[in-house]
């Protein structure tokens, strides 16, 4: 991977929470970089800053409370960190685009969900083909003003027929089969629903259906299954999959599920109290972790049939990211901590090919 | 439950309401007079005129049949006749409501010309000059009692600059066009009267700006706090980074959004101008109800204080049924409520 070009490349990226309690560094020096058509797994407990690296790269931290303290992050050549709002939305949506982790909010509550969806394909249309007749697309009447309840299911009437308006026809249809691929039976309601309507996992599944139908370069999952039953998971992990295969788009996935991000992922990046403890493929970090908390991690990963009733749990407390001690963030938890290790960071590096860890056991 | 539905239900729920205010200001009229057909004809009064009104006002007859009168009467037409000029309350009231409809539709026009955008600069500015600017500014609006600021606009705007008339709803050297409304600017218009309509408006520019001032503050409040919560929430974000361009993710998706729960304070904000056109109609000799009701108030008139007590509450309920039908109709959430 290492030679391939990376489509995003984070460099030393800091950010702090300013709180009432003091300020929360979310993300500590956090250096990682994604290539393209590669899935990058995150992992790691609840708090320890993954949602945070995803918000930053789509720069759409909340500031106030988020501030970068310093580090940059590229998208290609573009130093994301350093660019205005107008030039961000060019990056956006077919460049970088973001599925959030509660899918409750994600949805606009007046506008119905197909119109949504319409609204995404239209900016990758309006993007990547530039014979499309834009004012044809922008004239088409559901998408771009209120009356669009009745225009709608007229449109949708006419695009079942196969009638005229075949450019608005075909954003419907596409509308109608992205929500087919991601698992709902029945589009034409789901399209002609509002999202109060639909339930959580539905508007989940709204959410992946607009980031399959931008087919945006670097996509950030954050927790895109958490609300979703085993089998549409794992059709959902099919639609990303070939996502990449189709449009080599790079993932940054964001779980907590081991499984899951096995499945997934071609690289995995474990967090802990917002640094990135260890970086490895897939194969060789379940094989065999290096750092002490990717090993705890893993022992509380039931795997293959060595089931155990009993989940592994790392003993201790995660640290407050208000006060770390300046030593490695996980010493007060590690059974083979060293003096050393109170006092001094490690830092994250390559102890083999594409191996990285930051752990003093490894130097 | 659909949109109809809900509409006649709330339809049905304001006629309650409505009956219960009938309940409320015929209770009052009989507390604060228990024979107003005395009272009508003063200290002395003459013993066959006296009798003669109490048949034909039915004070003769027990109260639920003196309430079941007096709402068939409400909704006949029928308020009562005021004891000073004899003529009719609906009469008198169809004189003075129009100076009214006209003050109140100005100064909403205003306030919401002033209070949306203000609202939203805030919130777009938040923490900065602007936002500071406006959020001291709605604060003076809904803090000074509406007589001071009437009388400092009447008096330097109307007395020492003189730019805009202080009294009185045309000049004297401009006709009245005949009524076919009763608001002269209709009429006018309708009349094809242009001069006519020029100068009521600019009669009633200053007094509509001064009730419009010491509300939009609420507007203003109301637009800025909704769009702060609508610019953070997660779907501005999903607008956002779904990679439209700016226009549409704010007129599109945050504004409509935003201005959602202004619908709402409508009704509130009617409620505010008819208070309001209590002081400002007298301050600028405007012959509309607010006067109307004043000076029924002072003359104990009974009749006509009744009158305008329902008409109010009437205007009031109906405001709040059209918020709620437009509320409903915006944001689809609440058919299902
Ligand atoms: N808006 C905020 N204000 C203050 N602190 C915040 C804010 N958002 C996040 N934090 C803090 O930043 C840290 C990282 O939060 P983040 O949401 O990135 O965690 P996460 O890894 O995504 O967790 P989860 O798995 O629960 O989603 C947490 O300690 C959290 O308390
Ligand atoms: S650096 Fe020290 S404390 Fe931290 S994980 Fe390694 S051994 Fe444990
Ligand atoms: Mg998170």
């Amino acid at each position: 991977m290492q030679n391939t070009r990376s489509i995003i490349s984070i460099n030393e990226l800091e950010v702090v929470y300013n709180t009432i309690y003091g300020q929360v560094r979310a993300l500590n020096r956090v250096s990682l970089s994604v290539a393209q058509g590669e899935v990058y797994g995150l992992v790691g407990e609840s708090g320890c800053g993954k949602s945070t690296l995803g918000l930053s790269i789509s720069s759409l931290l909340p500031t106030p409370p988020a501030r970068i303290n310093s580090g940059k992050i590229f998208f290609k050549d573009f130093p994301i960190t350093d660019l205005s709002d107008d030039e961000l939305m060019k990056i956006r949506g077919t460049g970088i685009f973001m599925i959030f982790q509660s899918p409750l909010n994600s949805l606009n509550p007046v506008f119905r969900v197909g119109d949504q969806i319409a609204e995404a394909i239209q900016v990758r249309i309006q993007r990547e083909n530039k014979h499309f007749n834009l004012q044809e697309v922008y004239n088409y009447g559901p998408i771009e003003n209120q009356g669009f309840k009745s225009a709608w299911n007229e449109s949708l009437k006419k695009s079942r027929k196969g009638l005229r308006n075949w450019k608005n026809s075909e954003v419907i249809s596409e509308v109608l089969s992205t929500l087919e691929s991601v698992r709902i039976s029945d589009p034409e309601r789901v399209a002609n629903s509002y999202p109060h309507e639909l339930s959580g996992g539905m508007r989940q599944r709204v959410m992946i259906a607009m980031a399959l139908s931008l087919r945006p370069e670097f996509l950030i999952a954050d927790e895109p299954t958490s609300a979703l039953d085993v089998t549409t998971q794992a059709q959902i992990l099919n639609n990303m999959k070939s996502l990449v295969e189709k449009y080599s788009t790079s993932i940054l996935f964001i779980t907590h599920d081991l499984a899951v991000a096995a499945n997934i992922s071609n690289r995995v990046g474990v967090m802990y109290a917002g640094s990135i403890v260890e970086e490895a493929s897939v194969y060789n970090l379940f094989k065999e972790p290096l750092h002490p908390y990717t090993v705890g991690l893993l022992k509380s990963f039931p795997q293959g049939n060595k089931r155990t009733n009993k989940l592994f749990s790392i003993k201790g407390e995660v640290p407050n990211l208000a006060s770390l001690p300046p030593g490695c963030p996980f010493a007060p938890r590690c059974s083979q901590a060293k003096p050393k290790c109170y006092n001094d960071r490690p830092q994250l590096i390559e102890v083999e090919r594409n191996r990285k860890v930051a752990c003093f056991l490894y130097e | 439950m659909s949109v109809t539905t809900f509409v006649l239900r709330r339809l049905f729920m304001s006629i309650f309401v409505l009956l219960g205010v009938t309940t409320l200001t015929f209770i009052i009229s009989r507390v604060v007079v228990p024979n107003p057909a005395r009272a009508w004809i003063g200290p002395k009064p003459n013993p066959d005129l006296l009798k003669a009104l109490m048949k034909k006002y039915h004070f003769d007859e027990p109260l639920y049949m003196q309430y079941f009168y007096y709402v068939i009467g409400l909704f006949t037409g029928d308020w009562g006749v005021d004891p000073y000029s004899s003529i009719p309350i609906l009469t008198e009231i169809r004189m003075y409501f129009p100076v009214t409809i006209e003050l109140t539709i100005l100064s909403s026009l205003i306030s919401i010309l002033l209070g949306i955008p203000l609202g939203i600069l805030s919130a777009t500015h938040r923490g900065k000059t602007w936002d500071n600017a406006v959020r001291l500014s709605y604060l003076i609006s809904t803090s000074v009692p509406i007589f001071i600021v009437a009388l400092v606009l009447l008096l330097l705007l109307g007395y020492w600059l003189k730019i805009f008339p202080v009294s009185g709803q045309l000049s004297l050297n401009v006709a009245r066009p005949p009524t076919i409304t009763g608001l002269i600017m209709v009429d006018a218009l309708l009349t094809g009267n242009l001069n006519a309509f020029i100068d009521n408006l600019y009669h009633m520019i200053l007094p509509s700006f001064t009730l419009a001032l010491s509300s939009f503050g609420i507007i203003t409040r109301l637009v800025r706090s909704s769009m702060i919560e609508v610019l953070e929430m997660e779907y501005t974000k999903t607008a956002k980074v779904k990679g439209l361009n700016k226009n549409k993710i704010f007129y599109k998706h945050c504004l409509r959004n935003a201005l959602i729960p202004t619908v709402t304070i409508f009704a509130l904000l009617t409620a505010y101008f008819l208070g309001g056109s209590l002081f400002i109609e007298n301050i600028f000799s405007l012959p509309g109800m607010g006067r109307y009701t004043t000076q029924a108030l002072l003359m104990f008139n009974i009749p006509a204080v009744m009158g305008t007590t329902f008409l109010f509450a009437l205007i009031i309920i109906v405001m709040n049924f059209i918020a709620d039908v437009l509320y409903a109709l915006l944001d689809p959430r609440i058919a299902l409520e």
